[in-house]
């Protein structure tokens, strides 16, 4: 599988599973999976170890139902927003091996769930 | 007696104040012959060319009016069909339009402009254009006025046609018999051809470019469809003679539309085509090349499932169907090709267990119709039986996929995936979370495009569309798509929970 994700996915509103690893997706993260669509759903974001680019959409952040976020094994750039913090169901983030940068804020001490972060 | 290049040069410029010069004449005359000869000439040419233009605007007022009424913006619907020479067909009208110089003319303009046949498959593209509508005429509150469509011929002025329109675009839709403003031009989309075809009604479409199939209903029972059916070893030659029959001799088979969905095949398109842009917007469907054009194609045209407008399953089909060619091409053509298994293209891209079936004499599950069509005939000739399942791509680079998770990694997951069950458990008996034990509930395994519901596509779950209580088998929610190299591994534990607490709709099963 190669190719991008469609940002049409923020239109199945009962997502709670998204796993497309290991493929040769590229392109962006498609800001449209944000914000009021996917975020009362979806528990598990996972493209990890694609070609992905960019940075992470300030609207994922807003996934507070989200528990697994891999995102790792991309090409991911900028930083990791302090609102990261609003993510306190979070279980699993897993962002190393990407061009990430910037360094931890004090906002994750609001994920007290969280069980495994690279 | 000859004369230098000045005095002949001053000669000529005083001649006619001067006329002959007296030992010159015999060269002055040589040379008034000569502008004589050269004034003649020019008349010649005028003469010639106002005759020509006298007749070019004869036949520049011909073609007008011609043009002029030929032009209409309609669709084609259920053509018979005519192999050409070049073993495409075309629409059987095309033959007696060949009876015309100018019919012939604008045939071939028309092949040119994009009708492409896609392959044996008797696809029939529409030209696309853009146009603008000018709502003068746009008062009131009924369809019945015309609007003035403005276009410009590839080879001629602007016109203006004053056209009827059974529907519109839904943007422009909501305006229609609203905006009587003069000039207010927008934009909009048609399906545009010069040649004369009739139609009932001009209409306009939100799309600027349509594919439309031969009618389905005219279609013998694929072969595929048999029980046992095989793949044959090499492509079977197209048949002279379309499998379609011409509209008029069968006036009493209904078409799919009309029986299923309760209204022609236009509204259906123009349906669900506003539904599609509510979706991804108006250009992503609308133009060429695009995974949404695809898919919207394939939601419109190609899915033997032939979902009605008011399906509840429309939008998230065609949302897999985006991301199916997201992940794969966009044309229909190149289906599956980069899938490792289960894509649209069962040569390319087996299911697993294709093989047993082939073994076992079942049938194979292919994508729609038009796929197996439109599959090349290098695919047809390999069997599926002897087809091993291709090994994945694998990114290069530091990014390059491990061959498998590792056994602390894959725990991990699991241990999360508990978590989250566990979670819902609680959620469940808290009576906020619902809980699916259902085997509906499994991930899906079909091949993707294929006339089942999406829900069975390979590496999709859904939960099961509850309305009215009722556990329907062909429609649900998708709420989990896991399509990656590793599935197997996950597709084991992964049993899914439903997170809609607020909804009255879901109730409990079991």
């Amino acid at each position: 599988m190669n190719g991008t994700i469609p940002f049409e996915l923020a239109d199945l509103n009962h997502l709670v599973d998204l796993q497309m690893p290991k493929n040769n997706l590229n392109g962006v993260l498609p800001t449209w999976l944000g914000g009021p669509y996917l975020a009362p759903t979806l528990a598990r974001f996972d493209v990890s170890q694609n070609f992905l680019e960019g940075s992470i959409p300030q609207s994922y952040y807003e996934w507070t139902n989200l528990r697994v976020l891999k995102l790792n094994h991309n090409q991911l750039t900028g930083e990791i927003d302090y609102t990261v913090g609003t993510l306190v169901n979070l279980l699993s983030l897993e962002l190393h091996n990407n061009q990430l940068t910037g360094g931890i804020s004090g906002a994750f001490g609001n994920l007290a769930q969280l069980r495994k972060f690279t | 007696m000859t004369m230098s290049v000045d005095q002949e040069m001053h000669h000529i410029r005083n001649e006619p104040q001067h006329g002959a010069i007296g030992s010159s004449t015999a060269s002055i005359t040589s040379t008034d012959e000569s502008r004589y000869h050269l004034r003649s000439c020019s008349l010649s040419n005028w003469k010639y060319l106002a005759r020509f233009l006298v007749l070019l605007q004869f036949l520049v007022a011909v073609d007008s009016k011609d043009s002029h009424r030929n032009v209409e913006v309609h669709k084609v619907i259920n053509h018979s069909w005519k192999k050409t020479e070049e073993n495409h067909y075309v629409p059987k009208i095309f033959r007696r339009a060949r009876k015309s110089r100018r019919r012939r003319m604008t045939t071939s303009r028309y092949r040119n402009r994009g009708h492409e046949i896609l392959g044996r498959t008797r696809v029939h593209e529409i030209v696309q254009r853009k146009a603008s509508v000018d709502w003068t005429a746009g008062s009131g509150n009924s369809l019945a006025q015309p609007i003035y469509l403005t276009w410009k011929p590839q080879n001629g002025p602007t016109r203006t046609e004053p056209i009827y329109v059974n529907w519109v675009n839904p943007d422009q839709g909501s305006k229609w018999g609203t905006s009587s403003n003069t000039g207010d031009v927008q934009p909009i989309y048609i399906n545009w051809t010069p040649v004369g075809i009739k139609s009932q009604w001009g209409a306009i479409y939100p799309t600027p470019t349509q594919v439309y199939p031969p009618s389905p209903v005219n279609i013998p029972t694929p072969p595929y469809l048999n029980p046992i059916y095989c793949p044959p070893s090499s492509f079977a030659p197209v048949p002279t003679t379309p499998t379609v029959s011409p509209r008029p001799e069968a006036p009493s088979t209904p078409s799919p539309s009309s029986v299923k969905c309760q209204m022609n095949a236009d509204e259906r398109d123009f349906q669900i085509t506003a539904k599609i842009i509510s979706v991804s917007g108006p250009e992503p469907p609308l133009t060429d090349g695009t995974p949404q054009f695809a898919a919207r194609q394939f939601i419109l045209n190609f899915d033997d499932s032939y979902l009605c407008p008011d399906a509840p399953n429309l939008v998230q089909r065609y949302v897999l169907a985006v991301l199916y060619y997201s992940t794969t091409g966009f044309s229909p053509a190149e289906g599956g090709s980069t899938w490792a298994k289960c894509g649209a293209n069962r040569f390319t891209s087996p299911c697993p267990g294709d093989e047993e079936r082939v073994k076992n004499r079942e049938p194979i599950l292919d994508a729609a119709q038009a796929m197996l069509l439109l599959e090349d005939s290098e695919s047809q000739s390999q069997q599926i039986s002897t087809k091993k399942l291709r090994q994945p791509k694998t990114a290069t680079g530091q990014n390059s996929p491990a061959a498998a998770l590792s056994a602390e990694e894959e725990q991990e997951i699991e241990n999360i995936i508990a978590m989250l069950f566990e979670d819902r458990r609680r959620q469940l008996q808290n009576g906020t979370a619902l809980v699916f034990t259902d085997p509906s509930l499994e991930i899906g395994t079909k091949r993707w495009l294929s006339p089942v519901s999406e829900c069975q596509w390979f590496g999709i779950t859904c939960i099961p569309n509850l309305t009215s209580n009722v556990l329907s088998e062909d429609s649900g929610t998708v709420v989990k798509i896991a399509l990656g190299t590793y599935q197997p591994q996950l597709l084991h534990f992964i049993k899914i929970v439903i997170p809609d607490l607020d909804s009255s709709e879901f109730k409990i099963i079991q």
